[in-house]
């Protein structure tokens, strides 16, 4: 299994699952609005009636920025973070319920999108990927612990020095690899997820562990996928970015088309993030990963279908399987 | 004992010929730097003319370099934990021990030393001393004192130290107080002003000559206030030392590191200066363009290496700045200016004034649309102004010196590269580039600065006395601008610039006060400005106008009984309805409404505004109002519906503190709340969806 053949597979299924997106559209918005509100709110007692609405539509003053802070006394600021950290924090819930919901649908026989299945899905998984996140936060604890480490390594080396150009391009450097070490981190946590809803297991740590594994033998196609769906992503941003400049955002109309412009975008990367689980969930099948590690359970799981009817049944080109067996 | 007095330098009291200050106190000091221990030996003669009418029997010096000794010294107590040194090292504190203390030729001083606590009675604070003299100094007299010293630098903390190999030298040596004769300033009777070293607070002191001769290791660049006189190396000690002299400044300061790249170029006033920015100055002034052109000046640029690729950017923000300040207040009279870029990690001692000498600071990629580090050298430079030349009092009124320069870094900064993008990063990209956020004007950012606490004192305090750090440097900084800029919005941009011009030509090289200020603002504007300043300099009131509630519907026929011919007439709804209709029938006929515009004084201060109300026929009618009472009220009957209400339409009220609630739209334009809340619910969702990538 090549990453691009995963990645075109994963592609099919969601463009299969159309309804999917939506319904994680609508939750996505109404977790938004909900911060939304009050600084809607702030803005429409300052500037409902207010002639300086319309120059500040080309852009904001930071006058009226404090003007606002000060008009609200500084309410609207002071519950900006709460209003985000609680949605970030079911934004992380959501995010668990739904990757359950969705890698259900992407493992399943013929990978079409229910209603049922999704939030049967949703459901089943959700404590087995609660567990599974508190388990890869140590793994987030390490990643964050070896950046701490080479920042003070840095500090050591340079920092009492009179000359920045070292310590500027260190940084650089420990920050691509933080990113590229939270990308492994990811990926494994996904991998996992998927080996949670696959396989009978339900120990997080396993799935965890097996997913290291399956991860590093199998780096380069994990990494490939990763990629290409981040240049992907970059492009969609790219044409957002052109479209939403290109657009006259001194109207109505031009609000509107903007508004549409930006919907469009976190479409496609709701799109972007199912993709990525049905890609990964591709190569998963495609691999033909090893029995799982864990000690058979006393109560055994009934198996899903979709475990049961893993590759011969899919019809999916099988051209590269013989490349694709693990290291 | 016989005390020598020197008749002589009583002749200094006046300007000496070629001179542009009374040389009340010079300095005449030898410093050698130990880079081992980083510490300063030095010797200095001080000459001081006792130009008042008093028999002066003590004097008072600042050894600022104590305020860094310990935590006990009144800076560290008052910055709290801003300055703490957390990782302060046993050989980092600094300070600054008198050795010896002489008249010169005459007696010995030192054992009569003592510290003084002047403003706040801390016993622990040692960055001021008083010595008695064993006779006075008789009015017009001079004394010369003798001083030997050691100065410990500590590690660049507030403005001075020492960082790895790069040193930055201010504040160093004992440097006496100011002796303010009866009517002096603010001064009632004769006394002392040498005020402690505090966390807020800068400088104040006479004009003198100063030479002074610096020992380092040879491989070490320096530079330093005035002109390079001459260099002597020593081969057998691998030492150099260097000469520096200039007169009419108050202070010297001097840095010294083997890393800098040291670049001389020339203010080329000729080439620099149009023949029409002259033309427009000699206008405005009612001056020849031969008395607005500018003096040549050498430009020196001690930069970090690695910063090389922003030479071009250093020299085109001095170039502006000493262009601008030339042309507005009267041409810069030195020779030299040095500026200094502190390397990595000594940011501390950057953006920072001393005569003919500043220090700015560039980040190591700057970025094309960011004014760093423009912003920083003409702020800077501005300080030879107002520090320097005027030599206001900073500790007793901050924003004489860094509020007038900000109104002035403000303007210029404006005129010579308009909007800018804050220099908000993620890595090396700029925030606002990213996210498509407009660019910003210097005076729109020094009003959202004013707005974070726009009267919790009155403008002009001790730098000390300022509810808190943030307060003074609202205060001295961006409060100060934005009334500058209203006075000016208020006066006229031509007026402003000749009470400016004035200010600063009179009161050169005489430490002038607020109230110096506010005299030459009424004679040249011609008029009694004695409410502005005494509301928003002098005192603490909020400006706030707004726009209350606004009517306008058709006017309908009277209900009622009406005697018409000796006879009662009842108009019911019916009747009106009739007479309304035969009404609108007739040609040429037109609807009257009647409008009413409520506006309140939401604010304690009183300054008169205008109000223009716009119809939906175009036609527009307005209104002046004094602001006397809480409210007024504006009733018209016109043949047009009411559109839009405007207090202060031309926004000539930086002060005030609510634009928004200055005007009022019938129709309000819906796309601003839609732009704004789709954008805000865009970020929202895309954060959202950043967390659950990373999950
Ligand atoms: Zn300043």
């Amino acid at each position: 299994m090549t990453a691009r053949k995963a990645i075109w597979l994963g592609a099919r299924t969601v463009s299969r699952a159309k309804r999917l997106i939506l319904v994680l559209w609508i939750f996505l918005t109404l977790l938004a609005a909900l911060a939304t509100t009050p600084v809607a709110a702030a803005i429409s007692k300052s500037l409902g009636h207010s002639k300086w609405a319309a120059e500040l539509i080309r852009g904001l003053d930071p006058s009226w920025i404090m003007e606002t802070y000060r008009d609200t006394h500084g309410y609207v600021l002071a519950a900006m973070p709460v209003m985000l950290g609680l949605s970030l924090l079911a934004a992380l819930l959501a995010h668990l319920l739904i990757a359950g919901g969705a890698i259900s649908v992407f493992a399943s026989q013929d990978r079409r999108y229910t209603a049922a299945l999704f939030f049967e899905g949703c459901g089943r998984y959700f404590w087995r990927f609660f567990r599974l996140l508190l388990a890869s936060s140590l793994l987030l604890g390490i990643v964050l612990g070896i950046n701490a480490g080479l920042k003070a390594l840095e500090t050591r080396l340079w920092g009492e020095g009179m000359i920045e150009t070292p310590i500027f391009y260190a940084s650089r450097v420990r920050l691509a690899l933080l990113l590229f070490l939270l990308v492994a981190a990811g990926m494994v946590a996904d991998y996992a997820k998927i080996r949670l809803v696959v396989e009978p297991g339900r120990s997080a740590i396993r799935a965890l562990l097996w997913s290291m594994r399956f991860a590093s033998r199998n780096f380069g196609r994990c990494l490939r996928i990763w990629v290409v769906l981040m240049l992907a992503g970059a492009l969609f941003y790219f044409v957002y970015d052109r479209i939403s400049r290109a657009i006259p955002q001194t109207s109505s109309p031009g609000v509107f088309l903007l508004l549409i412009a930006q919907q469009l975008y976190i479409m496609s990367r709701l799109w972007l993030r199912l993709t990525f689980w049905a890609s990964q969930t591709e190569m998963y099948f495609g691999l033909k990963p090893p029995a799982p590690a864990s000690a058979p359970e006393l109560f055994v799981w009934p198996p899903e279908p979709r475990a049961v009817l893993a590759e011969p049944a899919l019809t999916m080109p099988q051209a590269d399987e013989e490349a694709a067996g693990p290291a | 004992m016989m005390m020598r007095w020197f008749p002589l330098f009583a002749v200094l009291c006046l300007p000496s010929f070629g001179a542009l200050s009374r040389q009340i106190a010079s300095y005449d000091i030898k410093v050698t730097l130990d880079t081992k221990t980083h510490t300063l030996r030095g010797s200095e003669v001080m000459t001081w003319v006792n130009a008042s009418p008093d028999r002066v029997a003590t004097l008072q010096f600042h050894l600022y370099m104590n305020a860094f000794k310990n935590e006990s010294s009144t800076f560290m107590r008052e910055s709290g934990r801003r300055f703490r040194p957390d990782r302060f090292q046993k050989k980092e504190w600094g300070w600054i021990d008198v050795n010896r203390m002489q008249v010169v030729g005459g007696a010995d001083l030192t054992k009569a030393i003592r510290f003084i606590h002047p403003d706040d009675g801390n016993a622990a604070d040692q960055t001021v001393i008083e010595v008695p003299l064993p006779e006075p100094v008789p009015p017009g007299k001079s004394i010369q004192v003798a001083i030997d010293f050691t100065t410990k630098l500590p590690k660049v903390v507030a403005r001075t130290g020492y960082h790895d190999e790069y040193y930055l030298v201010g504040q160093w040596f004992p440097k006496i107080g100011v002796y303010e004769k009866a009517g002096f300033r603010y001064a009632k009777q004769g006394r002392w002003n040498c005020h402690q070293f505090h966390a807020n607070s800068e400088f104040f002191a006479d004009f003198g000559r100063y030479r002074v001769e610096v020992t380092l290791p040879a491989q070490f660049v320096v530079g330093a206030t005035g002109v390079e006189k001459l260099r002597k190396d020593d081969v057998k000690s691998g030492t150099s030392t260097y000469v520096f002299e200039q007169e009419d400044v108050i202070d010297f300061a001097w840095t010294a590191s083997p890393l800098f790249q040291r670049i001389e170029r020339k203010f080329d006033a000729e080439k620099l200066v149009s023949a029409q920015e002259l033309a427009e100055v000699s206008r405005i002034h009612g001056i020849s363009p031969a008395e607005a052109r500018l003096k040549d000046v050498r430009m020196i640029l001690l930069i970090q290496p690695e910063h090389s690729a922003t030479i071009e950017r250093h020299f085109k923000a001095l170039e502006t700045a000493i262009k601008y300040f030339g042309l507005w207040y009267g041409k810069y009279p030195y020779d030299t200016l040095t500026f200094v870029d502190p390397p990595f990690g000594a940011g501390g001692s950057g953006g920072m004034e001393y005569p003919t000498f500043i220090t700015c600071g560039t980040p190591l990629r700057p970025m094309p649309g960011e004014l760093d580090p423009e912003t920083v050298i003409i702020h800077e430079f501005g300080h030879q102004y107002w520090m320097q030349m005027a030599a206001t009092n900073e500790f007793e009124e901050p924003p004489l010196d860094e509020g007038f320069n900000t109104y002035s870094t403000t303007k210029i900064c404006d005129l010579a590269y308009g909007a800018s993008r804050l220099p908000f990063r993620a890595m090396t990209f700029n925030l606002g580039d990213i996210l498509d956020m407009p660019k910003m004007k210097a005076v729109q950012l020094d009003r959202a600065g004013y707005l974070l606490d726009p009267v919790v004192d009155d403008l002009v305090r001790n730098s000390w006395s300022y509810y808190n750090s943030l307060s003074y440097s609202l205060n001295a900084y961006v409060r100060t601008g934005v009334t500058l800029d209203t006075l000016e919005n208020i006066l006229g941009g031509d007026v402003m610039a000749r009470i400016m011009r004035t200010y600063f030509q009179t009161w050169q090289f005489n430490h002038p006060t607020m109230d110096d200020f506010i005299k030459v603002a009424n004679q040249v504007s011609g008029s009694d400005l004695s409410p502005f300043f005494s509301q928003f300099v002098r005192g603490n009131r909020l400006l706030d106008y707004m726009v209350a509630d606004v009517t306008s519907s058709k006017v309908r026929t009277p209900l009622g009984v009406f005697d018409k011919d000796g006879a009662k007439v009842t108009v019911d709804f019916k009747e009106a309805g009739k007479q309304e209709s035969s009404q609108e029938k007739g040609k040429g006929y037109k609807p009257m409404y009647e409008s009413v515009v409520n506006i309140r004084r939401e604010g304690d201060a009183i300054w008169p505004v205008e109000v223009r109300v716009g119809f939906k026929d175009g036609s527009v009618e307005r209104r002046q109002w004094d602001g006397q009472y809480r409210w007024t009220r504006f009733t018209f009957v016109k043949p047009s519906e009411l559109a839009d209400v405007e207090i202060d339409p031309e926004r000539k009220l930086l002060l005030d503190v609510n634009w928004a609630n200055n005007s009022y739209v019938m129709k309000p334009e819906s796309a601003v709340l839609s732009k704004w809340a789709s954008n805000v619910m865009f970020w929202m969702q895309n954060t959202v969806l950043w967390l659950g990538s990373v999950l």
